[in-house]
């Protein structure tokens, strides 16, 4: 069943920034660097774009071609800025330094297929990527100055594909999800990383994962058109479902964003439409979260949406990637 | 593309063809945009030639124009095909030709959904997942191996010498 709603019935509105174009190809992904003033996006064109506000308005600062042979699939910028890493289907990853005038400062190398996503710990300390060869590999950065990378872990536990990558926003814990339909977490007990909970209720490929702003709960999008809410209910590996966002996706979603600044979750769907959700203060019983739909673009591009992301610096600036080899900017009204 | 060289299906059926639909005043006016429906989508794909066989997905009724869905308001097409046999292993490459030659050929607005008739093979869930997947089907679309075989696949009848 999926809720017919009236858009004009929403509490807010989800108003139009500006439209990016410059890649020849679908846009997979994008992501904000931590101060928000630039913003990377990856695309098929076997190019990384990042983007930036001039005066006269957001422009294409610097296109990173030549780093891969084949689609860029992710782009992440590490926690101080400085350094953005990039997945690739030529089943490697690449690193870039600002500071060298974004050089391709290191490749890793590894992974037997497709490079599906990127994401840096919040310490910094690791670099984590994943592939249709169903691992997880953990990079550590040896050399602050020299950019060494060394693989400290090879995580196999996944069936299938792993889709996407996300760390805490306050540990080093690690979250995974992909086409085996699950979502799996991985922390560090001390000599090894071990995977933890293993979270079971899509009935489909799940294409995301994002953490609350706390790192006390997870959001996964799936192949199967929901969003479910995870929460840790017996520390250090239990976790539930404790709300599913069914009957708002008429098509899979492809990506979620929790905003650690105003709590709202983005989606990305395959059905042209970026929707915005808001927590229902005090709803459920229990303490259960109940999230309603404050916000949503029907055509927010002309074709799937791939990616959102929140500005982690400014309210309600929401970045969107699509099919349409477009990037988009938008911004969430205030209540 | 195969490792063997027998072919799974030595003796395949073979159905007539459907006729050539005749062309109506309408369809020639330029003024008048024609809505894409179910025997415009039979006619993209019905061309599509077998990977093991000089025969047509047509001809094998591995396409029919009543399995194909289409709602022009909403952009969406959905196909279902059968394969010949019930553990086909090109039911994959076949699924995935008529997936390219539909995205190549219908405007960038419809979404394009290709499935295996149900029950018509003992693997269907496992091959629907992969054509529903886009990014394993843009990853395999870009290895030159597999696209040269899905191409082959997509050419033209009169240009491959004729069944």
């Amino acid at each position: 069943m999926i809720r017919v709603l009236d858009e004009n019935a929403m509490s807010r509105k989800l108003e139009p920034v500006c439209s990016l174009s410059g890649h020849t190809d679908r846009v997979w992904q994008v992501a904000w660097d931590p101060a928000g003033r630039t913003l990377a996006s990856c695309s098929a064109d076997k190019t990384v774009r990042l983007w930036s506000e001039t005066g006269a308005g957001w422009s294409c600062a610097t296109i990173l071609a030549d780093g891969h042979e084949r689609t860029v699939r992710g782009v992440a910028f590490s926690p101080s800025g400085r350094l953005l890493a990039s997945a690739s289907f030529d089943s490697t990853a690449a690193v870039w330094d600002r500071e060298q005038a974004w050089e391709c400062a290191a490749t890793l190398e590894g992974h037997e297929s497709e490079v599906k996503a990127v994401a840096w710990s919040r310490s910094g300390k690791y670099l984590a990527t994943c592939s249709r060869d169903k691992s997880v590999w953990l990079w550590e950065l040896t050399d602050d100055r020299e950019l060494d990378f060394e693989c400290a872990a090879v995580l196999m536990a996944h069936t299938q594909d792993v889709k996407r990558v996300s760390w805490s926003p306050v540990e080093d814990r690690l979250a995974s999800c992909g086409y085996d339909d699950t979502v799996r977490l991985y922390r560090d007990d001390g000599d090894d990383w071990v995977t933890g909970a293993v979270l079971k209720g899509h009935s489909s490929t799940v294409w995301a994962v994002a953490w609350d702003g706390a790192g006390k709960r997870i959001a996964s999008a799936s192949d199967d058109g929901t969003v479910r809410i995870w929460a840790e209910t017996q520390p250090p590996d239990q976790w539930s479902c404790v709300a599913l966002l069914s009957g708002f996706h008429q098509r899979a979603v492809y990506d979620v964003a929790w905003c650690p600044l105003t709590g709202l979750l983005a989606t990305a769907c395959g059905d042209d439409a970026v929707r915005v959700f808001a927590e229902e203060p005090g709803a459920g019983d229990g303490g259960a979260p109940a999230f309603g739909l404050v916000a949503s673009v029907p055509r927010a591009h002309g074709r799937d949406v791939n990616a959102v992301s929140w500005s982690p610096t400014e309210r309600g600036l929401l970045a969107s990637a699509g099919d349409d080899n477009l990037v988009k900017l938008w911004r969430v009204s205030e209540e | 593309m195969s490792g063997s060289d027998r072919l799974e299906n030595v003796n395949p059926q073979i159905h007539s063809t459907a006729g050539q639909r005749p062309v109506t005043a309408a369809e020639l006016d330029n003024s008048v945009t024609d809505p894409i429906d179910a025997r415009e989508v039979f006619d993209l794909v019905r061309d599509i030639a077998d990977p093991e066989h000089p025969l047509t997905l047509e001809q094998l009724n591995v396409v029919e124009q009543e399995l194909i869905e289409v709602d022009p308001a909403a952009g969406l097409v959905q196909v279902q095909f059968t394969p010949t046999i019930p553990h086909c292993s090109m039911a994959t490459l076949i699924g995935l030709s008529i997936k390219v030659k539909l995205e190549r050929s219908l405007p960038a607005r419809f979404k394009i959904d290709v499935r295996i008739t149900p029950g018509s093979h003992a693997s269907e869930r496992a091959v629907n997942k992969q054509l529903a997947d886009k990014e394993r089907v843009a990853a395999a679309t870009e290895n030159g191996r597999l696209l040269e075989v899905v191409n082959q696949c997509l050419v033209p009848p009169a240009a491959a010498g004729g069944a």
